[in-house]
């Protein structure tokens, strides 16, 4: 047996269609409520017409090797061994300071239940051997799960497949495990742009951000 | 007793609670066979339930698992098994959850008290609202008038029933809805080729020449034509898409080419131009599988050159000259096609000229090209022959359409309104939704309002659509995840299979499957309709329909399609279909017709697509390409008969759409379109759906909203000669500057919350409907405009006015 695992994503933004197959998948996976994302993504448009296009972004909890939302959150965050940021006691008020922290808007305050949540990575799926329910279903297989510490894992050869990958906000110095391959001219700084960190999501952004609904 | 939403909410969570699965339902823990993912958990660590069965948000029927718990559905995952989706379902699969407990769905029979569309209603018994219906068409057939009831339906997959029931209670005034889809692709192949049905092997394929399709986000067979796309795409596969519109297809297609709405044929004819010219045609092909020659061919394409179809479409000779040499030197290629191409006055002609492009470089039937439809079959059980003489009014078929081989829908409340050609008595829909569907909203609603024009309307739904609001009784249909239906979708492996759907749970409230209600109104008609149609219910059809089908017999029948959800037939890819010579035992009996060369049985003459055997080609017999409604030769038809004899170009033509003739410099061409997170029109009330696309602001080219002194997000009017329309603007690079695209899956004003934003009470109280804006829906403008040749309903040609509101 190797070292303990690491689980971490790919997006595979080649294969990504923005769908929303992953959205759903968690909205009921994880029975969350209007108005509350543990996910989503989102689109950005580029160029001039005619030569316009279109990039979608599957935003995420990064699951941070180094997670500055752990830090700052008192004891009402943990990370496990395998890498997995989980949330211990959501109605702590001290993770509104862990919502500041996180660069990237994924922690969220469910206002109907009173409580700050954000992507488990299906720990409860994982842990039972399954892949989390955005992996199980995206229908091009634009998002590969898996240990990275296992060189037979599906991540471990998506990853040696796609050469090379990228992670958002390298400069945080974060180590996020949401790793990205096929941002093209320079989708990835345009996208980054979109999360200026430090806060939650707010609806509009979500609104406007996810399938141009204004 | 009235109801309110209220009460119907209290029943509805009541009845949630204590539905139960057990009983029927298959006890397996499929989910821990499969060989990943799966969710066999809850959060909590508690097993689930999981039930194979066929998906129904959208037409591509995608094989499901539904997750249980309690007797309650949790959650909706893919079928692994299933040959076509491969265990991956798209969002609207998911969101199937929200079909079954959306707040407002209809539980119980109901009779209207107040006036047509005030929304006054009283629950009645099942046996009050079946003796009535059985009573008027009891009456209606004893009269000797079955045609005076008209069957009208959308998204009908229990065909197995109301084929048999309406043929043995004897009415012909049959609707569906083929004509608001792309019925133009339907007829134009059914010209061509034959049976109608295309499947791009886009797995396989060099090369995917696109003309308005949007298969990424919704297609027939959306999701697991999108998985193959992507699959080519990664072995280096180009798609290029000509769409009027940035698509997320064209987004992410090697080259997206904006075309002007309507000219996709004539871009489409200029490269068949091109490459015929170069040289770059297959000229065995052309001579032995289609009935034209390579010169005639040549002298009638000279006419469409590059140069003439820049000045009429905007795209580039040059850049159709560079596609055209791409595609026919990059073999095998396909030509995908779909509503940005057909939903035109020359719809049907222009999929003819899709076809031609793919005939005449060999890509039909080859591997990585264009096949013709590939599906497995359900048997049928044992029955008597149903002989009963069916009679019809002629109000289905719109008027002076040549070839409505799947009807005209969007004309059928034209033609009550007019009257001429007789008015149903009792109008029955069942999950159709004129109101809302076709164009002309206005005048649909003042149709179904009127009962001058429609006596008594029937209305089959599970949801209080906009037409099921204008009924005066309602029976609560079962939605697809509590009920039983054969399915054999075409196959994106290519392998034949057949799916089952079969009940994830209980039907909720009263709610009851409409198939087993017509089983229920042949009993209670009587004479000789409970003998036609003798099975017990839904699942007595289904046990006994296994027993009679090819290959599941003998590998477990009905058991084995309940565990798995679907059953493949035959386990081996085949190309070149109609290039199979045909056996001597399969020519016994058949005569050949001297003029076309087909192979025929029965009768002295062939006349009917029915009587075709196969096709001779050069002293041998082959299978052919089969007709299927117009009774032309094995032969791809680049020339029709058919066409000439009713005034249309006999060779692939460019028809100018006669609106875009006389447009003024300030008009814009509206066009709609569909999103990957909705389903036409039945999918707004699910709240996860329609929390990602709620809302639908039209989208200009920051040029043309200049122009009109429009700034991203300002209100804006648009008109057209049938009605006006207020929505927001959207400002985006993403559009042909000449149009104005509109989705067309919002706006809705009934359908029940989360569709129409009308907020009687949260339906958690956790959770709230945070937007405020539900979008504008683009068919009060439209009109039931149709193809003369299809009847196709000309959605993308209306030309408009747009200004600040």
């Amino acid at each position: 047996m190797a070292s303990k695992k690491r689980y971490a994503l790919l997006v595979d933004l080649d294969r990504c269609i923005g769908c929303h197959a992953c959205s759903v998948a968690c909205k009921s996976e994880m029975g969350v409520p209007l108005g509350v994302w543990l996910s989503h993504v989102k689109y950005l448009e580029d160029g001039a017409y005619p030569n316009t296009t279109r990039y979608f972004l599957r935003n995420q909890c990064n699951q941070c090797s180094n997670p500055p939302c752990v830090a700052a959150s008192g004891g009402a965050m943990i990370q496990r061994e395998d890498g997995v940021v989980l949330i211990k006691d959501p109605k702590s008020p001290s993770l509104k300071t862990s919502m500041i922290a996180c660069p990237y808007h994924n922690i969220s305050f469910d206002e109907g239940r009173g409580e700050f949540v954000k992507c488990t990575f299906c720990s409860h799926r994982v842990d039972r051997g399954l892949v989390p329910a955005c992996a199980n279903t995206c229908p091009t297989e634009a998002l590969a799960f898996g240990d990275l510490n296992d060189p037979d894992s599906e991540i471990r050869k998506r990853l040696k497949v796609k050469g090379k990958s990228e992670v958002l906000k390298e400069r945080m110095g974060t180590k996020p495990n949401i790793y990205y391959a096929g941002f093209k001219n320079g989708a990835r700084e345009k996208f980054e742009k979109l999360i200026p960190g430090h806060r939650q999501w707010t609806a509009r952004e979500i609104e406007q951000q996810t399938s141009f609904n204004a | 007793m009235n109801l309110s939403r209220r009460d119907f909410m209290k029943l509805g969570m009541a009845a949630g609670a204590i539905v139960a699965g057990g009983g029927s339902l298959p006890t397996l823990s499929y989910s821990e066979e499969l060989a990943k993912g799966g969710s066999s958990f809850s959060l909590a660590g508690k097993k689930r339930l999981g039930v194979p069965s066929s998906c129904l948000q959208c037409v591509a029927v995608c094989g499901i698992v539904g997750y249980v718990e309690g007797g309650r559905l949790m959650k909706i995952e893919g079928n692994p098994l299933h040959p076509n989706n491969r265990g991956r379902v798209c969002s609207k699969a998911q969101a199937g959850v929200n079909q079954v407990y959306d707040p407002d769905r209809i539980l119980y029979p109901m009779r209207r008290v107040g006036a047509r569309g005030e929304g006054k209603w009283k629950r009645i018994s099942w046996d009050e609202a079946l003796g009535e219906v059985a009573g008027r068409l009891k009456k209606l057939r004893d009269a000797g008038h079955p045609e005076k009831f008209m069957f009208h339906y959308g998204r009908n997959r229990a065909g197995w029933v109301t084929g048999p029931f309406l043929a043995a209670y004897g009415t012909k005034t049959i609707g569906n809805h083929t004509s608001i889809c792309e019925v133009a692709k339907w007829t134009g192949q059914e010209l061509t080729w034959g049976a109608h049905y295309d499947i791009n092997d886009v797995a396989n394929t060099r090369y995917m020449l696109n003309f308005g399709s949007n298969p990424l986000e919704a297609h027939t067979s959306h999701n697991y034509f999108a998985q193959r796309i992507v699959e080519g795409m990664e072995k280096g596969a180009k798609l290029v898409t000509f769409d009027v519109r940035l698509s997320n297809t064209a987004a992410k297609s090697t080259e997206w080419i904006p075309v002007k709405p309507g000219t996709d044929g004539l871009v489409a004819l200029a490269m068949a131009n091109v490459i015929m010219q170069e040289g770059l045609h297959d000229k065995n092909f052309i001579e032995t599988w289609t009935n034209v020659t390579v010169a005639e061919l040549k002298a009638h394409l000279a006419q469409y050159t590059p140069e003439k179809a820049e000045v009429e479409s905007g795209v580039p000779a040059a850049t159709i000259r560079r596609i055209a040499r791409e595609f026919a030197k990059n073999r095998p290629s396909t030509v995908i096609s779909y509503r940005g191409l057909v939903a035109h006055e020359n719809g049907a002609m222009n999929e003819r000229c899709a076809k031609l492009l793919d005939a005449i470089v060999g890509n039909i039937e080859a591997k990585g090209g264009t096949l013709t439809n590939r599906k497995g079959g359900w048997g049928k059980p044992k029955s008597p022959k149903i002989e009963v003489k069916a009679k019809g009014l002629k109000i289905i078929d719109g008027e002076n359409i040549a070839y409505p081989t799947h009807h005209v829908n969007h004309r059928v409340l034209h033609m009550i309104k007019d009257g001429k050609n007789g008015r149903p008595d009792m109008y029955m829909t069942y999950v159709y939704n004129p109101a809302y569907v076709n164009g002309e909203a206005a005048f649909n609603i003042s149709v179904l309002k009127d009962e001058s024009l429609i006596p008594f309307h029937v209305a089959v739904d599970a949801y209080m659509s906009e037409s099921t609001e204008l009924a005066d009784l309602i029976l609560p249909d079962a939605t697809y995840l509590e009920r039983w239906d054969p399915e054999a979708p075409s196959s994106y492996s290519l392998i034949p299979f057949v799916a089952l759907r079969q009940p994830v749970v209980k039907p909720l409230g009263e709610a009851r499957a409409f198939q087993d209600v017509l089983l229920d109104l042949a009993r209670r008609i009587g004479e000789d309709m409970p003998k036609l149609l003798p099975w017990k219910d839904s699942e007595d059809y289904m046990r006994q329909a296994a027993a009679q089908t090819a290959g599941l017999k003998d590998a477990g029948g009905f058991d084995r399609i309940r565990r798995d959800g679907v059953f493949v037939q035959n386990n081996k890819v085949e190309y070149q279909k109609h290039a199979k010579e045909l056996s001597a035992a399969a020519l016994k009996g058949t005569k050949v017709d001297p003029k076309t060369g087909v192979i025929f049985k029965g009768g002295d003459a062939y006349k009917s697509d029915k009587q075709y055997v196969g096709q001779m080609v050069k002293g041998k017999a082959y299978a052919g390409f089969k007709p299927d409604k117009i009774p032309k030769s094995g032969l791809i038809e680049l020339k029709s008969e058919f066409l000439a004899k009713k005034g249309f170009p006999a060779l692939p033509s460019y028809l100018p759409i006669t609106a875009h003739k006389k447009m003024g410099p300030e008009d814009l061409i509206l066009t709609t379109f569909k999103v990957n997170a909705q389903i036409h029109s039945r999918s707004q009330n699910c709240k996860w759906l329609t929390e990602i696309f709620h809302s639908n602001p039209a989208w200009l080219n920051p040029k043309t909203a200049a122009a009109r002194g429009i700034k991203n997000g300002d209100e804006i009017r648009i008109r057209s000669a049938v009605g006006e329309l207020k929505t927001k603007a959207r400002l985006t690079e993403g559009v042909h500057p000449g149009t104005v695209a509109v989705s067309m899956h919002c706006g809705h004003w009934a359908y029940g919350r989360y569709a129409s934003g009308k907020t009687p009470f949260p339906e958690r109280k956790d959770e709230q409907i945070w937007w405020k804006d539900n979008g504008a829906h683009p068919n009060w403008i439209i009109p039931n405009h149709p193809d003369p040749i299809s009847g196709q309903l000309a959605w993308m040609d209306t030309v408009v006015k747009v200004e600040r509101a």
